[in-house]
């Protein structure tokens, strides 16, 4: 019974896929050339994500830094840093050590700078082969899949975020859609006239034990949750019948999820309770982690040509044919979208799982675009056609990429700073804190190996509210007693005053500064570069 | 003759039953006696312990240490009086929520046997039933809602319980449904909100055994019903009770009450997070037969409506009904064809490892809540330096706990609706821990007769951001303040008066 339901299901899809779709057309590659372009585009993604990471020694963004330091930490010891004195003067960490420790492993041979640069470089463009077999399994046609995995290697907010920047989404979104790639072969597997005596869940096996390698490694597997019950909600509104090993491997890793993280936030919901999922943030900066969607930010960060494509794809799969696998890519699209609309998750995140989603379901509309040139007076320049049809994909995706990525090196920390934070690390000792922006509170700790005020992990923070406003009035007030006051609240030792950080409290200079000027016995410059300038806080204040 | 593998395996579920219940019961006390504390769980036991203390003329107390204020008693207190007689009140505060928590859950277990529900389901209802957060508080921390629990089931059990209609056994169905109206009459001293449920449950039982009974047999159980509600009504106007038995009364929202409800985000009183979404799925699965679930939905729905005016511990009387869909949720998931037996036992485990999450997440929580050791010494160090008529500054958390092993007043506890002026109460208390300047704070502590401040660790985490902050701050100072008791958790300083 249930196969004949099945049957009919298949029967019904299949009737109402477009008829381009069945018909096979006149690829301009073989299966051999296919498989070295795909290899020269990982080669091409990989070397030049090699060449804008090694264009610095140092890393992008705060919590490089930090992953610097779990990793330096775990190569020593085999532990995560979880009790850290130098973070916040002392505080407990909350680790997902999954991204971490496979990154350790990578220390027994090289150094932890070194993987920092390479590793996560290799793991983002091995995303080209998993959208290259995924597309291929949806669509059947190799040239179709090859071009989608050129997209995906070029996603412009997931190149320019996950170069430099040892960020655990290079191996989470890869293996967040290998996922989806189990998913639907999980499903085939389990409905071929074979499983019936011997069914196979290799596929299977291999989605469960990824869901939880996902789940200790980043909460994404949130989305993918949520993507399914859209999925499920599409399949229904479609009267399309959901096959029993995907609703069974649903509710499996619904409780498997809210186990894990319940075990894993456990004492963060107690600390926290709701602001768990807004990770304790302060209220003043949750804005800025937690953004609104804009539009005209998220066609260049996605890029325009896969954004028009897929978005044709999702009309086109909504209202005039029907196709299970494409309904889980815009579920996925239409839960990354809900969720960043609900403020629950970061633009980041949600735009580069949006980006390779429809980064797939481009191939679709690829395919359907040379199945028509096919039949046209163009048919014998497919070949010109196609190489135009690259060049304005490069133009368009590759291009805004390589923008990004720039603005992105910019952001590294300089020469300059490293230097500053290297004195500091020569010069001080080392129980002594040293004062600098949030975002600069992980390069404090990893590279100048001082306790710093602030940075930006925030969990397990008591009221990180008023110790954001506290350090913001540091670098504000005019009032050399308040000042005075603050620095001792902290115990600080040493203000670091960076360009970086003068350029994010928006002044034109330092207040600080006139304050040493006209108070030279409290506060004596010892360091001073083209970006950074160190000072020694002398006084403290007594109550009388 | 062989024996019935059938009847032994019911024994032995039910052993088994009897012996999880006792270990999660026994446990967080086991927890917190091994950690070094013999104090009690939870903030409000000594207020029950004060009252069962004192000397109960009328149905009224006066508030053992303060002459102002009145206190409610409820027969659990009674109950409480008497068994602390026989074995001193802590102890017998214990062994009486134990012997409780043990009656109420066989109750539940042969109620839901009257209901036709099969052993397996009756077993996969108790399971979130006995490792539920809920459960735990409910019979280990002193309180009267344990007894009215125990009341309102028994009630149920004997009403339900039908016997053969042999003349010799007829007096036993009499006795019973007689008794039952007695729990109910029982229960409606609590509270009007006690008395309305015993109402509402007496009418529920009616209409239900109108539409399965004959005439004649309906208008007889209509007797009891009628009864039942006569003496509820009575009750509630002789003893007059409370509107409803609760302390740290604080009105709720939806976003304030979510968190609140979860013992998984450090709720002091809630569900576990598996334990809702059983519920979810079992609402679920009972919407297919809705007209039959209707009673149960509406109260339900009542009942979570009065979480917003009450709080948390209107949970005790939605655990049972609660429960019940739990069990459902899992009878379902057990229930469904699952083409692949490996994920669903793999599920099963899941769902099983994440209830006894919740509920040793919430026993270890609880045990290292609430009064510490250290604290009961300070304060029998305090009780010796001090007068009966000082007066004890501290957290309104920390109230009964002061008043009961200190015997010594203070500005707020968790009674708010027995507080003479209790905003300003409330709002000397706010000054007095954030004093604008000492002038005011010694002001205030000479108006209040305050002697005596008793600081906690969970204090300084809640009311200050740093050491030197509020109060704080002049407790440094000599001349105003002498420390008189110093923990790791507890300080206690008495005021100098010049």
């Amino acid at each position: 019974m249930r196969d004949m339901q099945r049957k009919n299901n298949q029967k019904q899809e299949e009737k109402h896929r477009s008829r381009e779709s069945l018909e096979k057309r006149r690829f301009l590659f073989d299966q051999r050339w296919i498989t070295v372009l795909l290899v020269f585009v990982f080669l091409l993604t990989f070397g030049i994500r090699l060449y804008y990471a090694f264009s610095t020694d140092t890393f992008t963004g705060d919590q490089a830094y930090y992953h610097l330091r779990q990793i330096e930490q775990i190569g020593e010891t085999f532990k995560p840093l979880v009790e850290d004195e130098l973070s916040y003067q002392g505080r407990t960490n909350l680790v997902q050590p999954l991204y971490d420790y496979v990154l350790a492993f990578f220390t027994l041979f090289f150094s932890p700078e070194f993987v920092g640069k390479l590793i996560p470089n290799l793991f983002a463009s091995l995303l080209i082969f998993v959208v290259y077999f995924t597309t291929k399994d949806l669509t059947g046609d190799p040239e179709a899949a090859l071009v989608s995995a050129f997209i995906s290697g070029f996603i412009p907010i997931f190149f320019a975020e996950t170069i430099n920047s040892i960020s655990p989404y290079t191996l989470a979104i890869p293996l967040f859609f290998y996922m989806v790639y189990c998913f639907y072969k999980g499903a085939e597997e389990t409905t071929s006239p074979l499983a019936e005596k011997h069914p196979r869940l290799r596929y299977v096996y291999q989605f469960i034990f990824l869901f939880f390698l996902l789940t200790l490694l980043n909460n994404m597997t949130l989305v993918l949750l949520l993507a399914l019950v859209v999925y499920f909600i599409l399949l229904k509104l479609e009267k399309l019948k959901a096959e029993p090993i995907e609703k069974e491997v649903f509710l499996f890793c619904l409780f498997l999820f809210l186990w894990v993280q319940l075990i894993m936030y456990k004492k963060a919901f107690l600390m926290h309770g709701l602001g768990v999922i807004w990770q304790n943030i302060p209220e003043q900066i949750v804005d800025a982690y937690f953004r609104q969607v804009d539009l005209a930010m998220i066609i260049p960060l996605i890029g325009i040509i896969p954004l028009l494509y897929g978005l044709y794809a999702i009309s086109h799969y909504l209202f005039q044919t029907k196709g299970k696998k494409e309904y889980l890519l815009i579920a996925l699209i239409f839960a990354s979208g809900g969720l960043l609309w609900a403020r629950l998750i970061r633009l980041e995140l949600a735009l580069m799982i949006i980006g390779v989603a429809l980064s797939i379901l481009f191939s679709e509309l690829y395919k359907s675009t040379f199945l028509y040139i096919e039949k046209t007076r163009f048919s014998r320049l497919k070949l010109m056609v196609w190489m135009g049809f690259i060049l304005v994909l490069v133009a368009f995706t590759t291009i805004p990429s390589l923008y990004f990525t720039s603005l992105s090196m910019q952001d590294a920390l300089s020469q300059e700073e490293v230097q500053a934070l290297e004195w500091i690390e020569k010069n001080t000792r080392k129980n002594q804190v040293v004062l600098g922006a949030p975002r600069e509170g992980h390069s404090i700790a990893a590279i100048a190996k001082r306790k710093n005020v602030m940075d930006t992990n925030f969990f397990f923070i008591e009221n990180p509210g008023i110790i954001f406003d506290d350090v913001k009035d540091l670098f504000y007030t005019q009032n050399s007693i308040v000042l005075m006051k603050r620095l001792q609240k902290y115990k600080v030792d040493y203000l670091y005053l960076s360009q970086r950080s003068r350029i994010f409290y928006g002044l034109q200079e330092y207040v600080i500064l006139n304050t040493a000027k006209r108070q030279p016995q409290c506060f004596r410059r010892v360091y001073q570069n083209q970006e950074v300038s160190i000072f020694k806080v002398l006084c403290k204040v007594r109550e009388l | 003759m062989k024996e019935n593998p059938r009847y032994d395996r019911k024994k032995v579920f039910v052993y088994v039953f009897i012996a999880v219940t006792l270990m999660v019961l026994l446990a967080p006390v086991f927890i917190r006696w091994m950690l070094g504390n013999e104090t009690l769980l939870g903030e409000e036991s000594y207020a029950h312990l004060m009252l069962a203390e004192s000397r109960i003329q009328e149905e009224r107390t006066i508030h053992p240490i303060d002459e102002r204020r009145e206190f409610f008693v409820t027969p659990y207190h009674r109950l409480l009086a008497f068994t602390g007689r026989i074995f001193g009140l802590e102890t017998g505060s214990l062994i009486l929520g134990l012997l409780l928590g043990l009656l109420s859950s066989l109750l539940f277990f042969l109620l839901l046997k009257h209901l036709d529900i099969s052993l397996t389901e009756r077993l996969l209802i108790m399971l979130p039933f006995v490792l539920s957060p809920v459960f735990i508080y409910l019979f280990t921390t002193p309180n009267p809602h344990s007894f009215a629990v125990l009341l309102l089931l028994l009630g149920a059990y004997l009403a339900t319980k039908t016997y053969a209609h042999t003349g010799s056994e007829e007096w036993l169905t009499l006795a019973g449904k007689l008794t039952a109206v007695i729990c109910l009459f029982l229960v409606s001293m609590f509270s009007l909100f006690h008395a309305g449920l015993a109402i509402v449950l007496a009418l529920w039982y009616g209409i239900k055994k109108g539409r399965e009974s004959k005439k004649r047999a309906w208008m007889s159980e209509w007797v009891y019903v009628l009864l039942a509600v006569a003496l509820s009504i009575l009750a509630f106007l002789i003893f007059k009770p409370t509107g409803y038995y609760v302390y740290y009364q604080i009105e709720h929202s939806l976003a304030t009450l979510i968190p609140l409800s979860i013992s998984d985000l450090g709720a002091y009183l809630g569900f576990g997070a598996f334990s809702l979404v059983l519920l979810g799925i079992g609402l679920y699965e009972s919407w297919k037969n809705k007209k039959q679930h209707l009673m149960m939905y509406l109260l339900i729905i009542t009942l979570f409506t009065l979480v917003f005016w009450y709080g948390n511990t209107i949970f005790f009387y939605l655990l049972w009904l609660a429960a019940y869909y739990m069990g459902l949720g899992l009878t379902a998931l057990r229930n469904l064809y699952w083409r692949f037996t490996l994920l669903k036992n793999l599920t099963l485990l899941v769902v099983i490892c994440g209830l006894l999450f919740s509920t040793i997440s919430f026993m270890n929580q609880t045990a290292q809540g609430g009064a510490t050791q250290d604290m009961k010494e300070g304060l029998e160090i305090l009780q010796g330096l001090s007068r009966t008529d000082d007066v004890v500054l501290t957290s309104h958390t920390n109230g009964f706990v002061v008043e009961y092993l200190a015997k010594r007043k203070v500005l707020l506890d968790g009674a708010f609706y027995t507080i003479p002026n209790l905003e300003e109460a409330f709002e000397a208390s706010y000054r007095l821990f954030y004093p604008p300047d000492q002038q005011t704070l010694t002001r205030l502590l000479e108006q209040h007769h305050i002697q005596f401040i008793v600081i906690d660790k969970k204090m300084k985490e809640d009311l200050w951001n740093s050491k030197k902050q509020g109060l704080l701050v002049y407790l440094d100072n000599e001349k105003l303040f002498k420390r008189i008791f110093t923990s790791s958790n507890t300080e206690i300083w008495q005021v100098q008066r010049g």
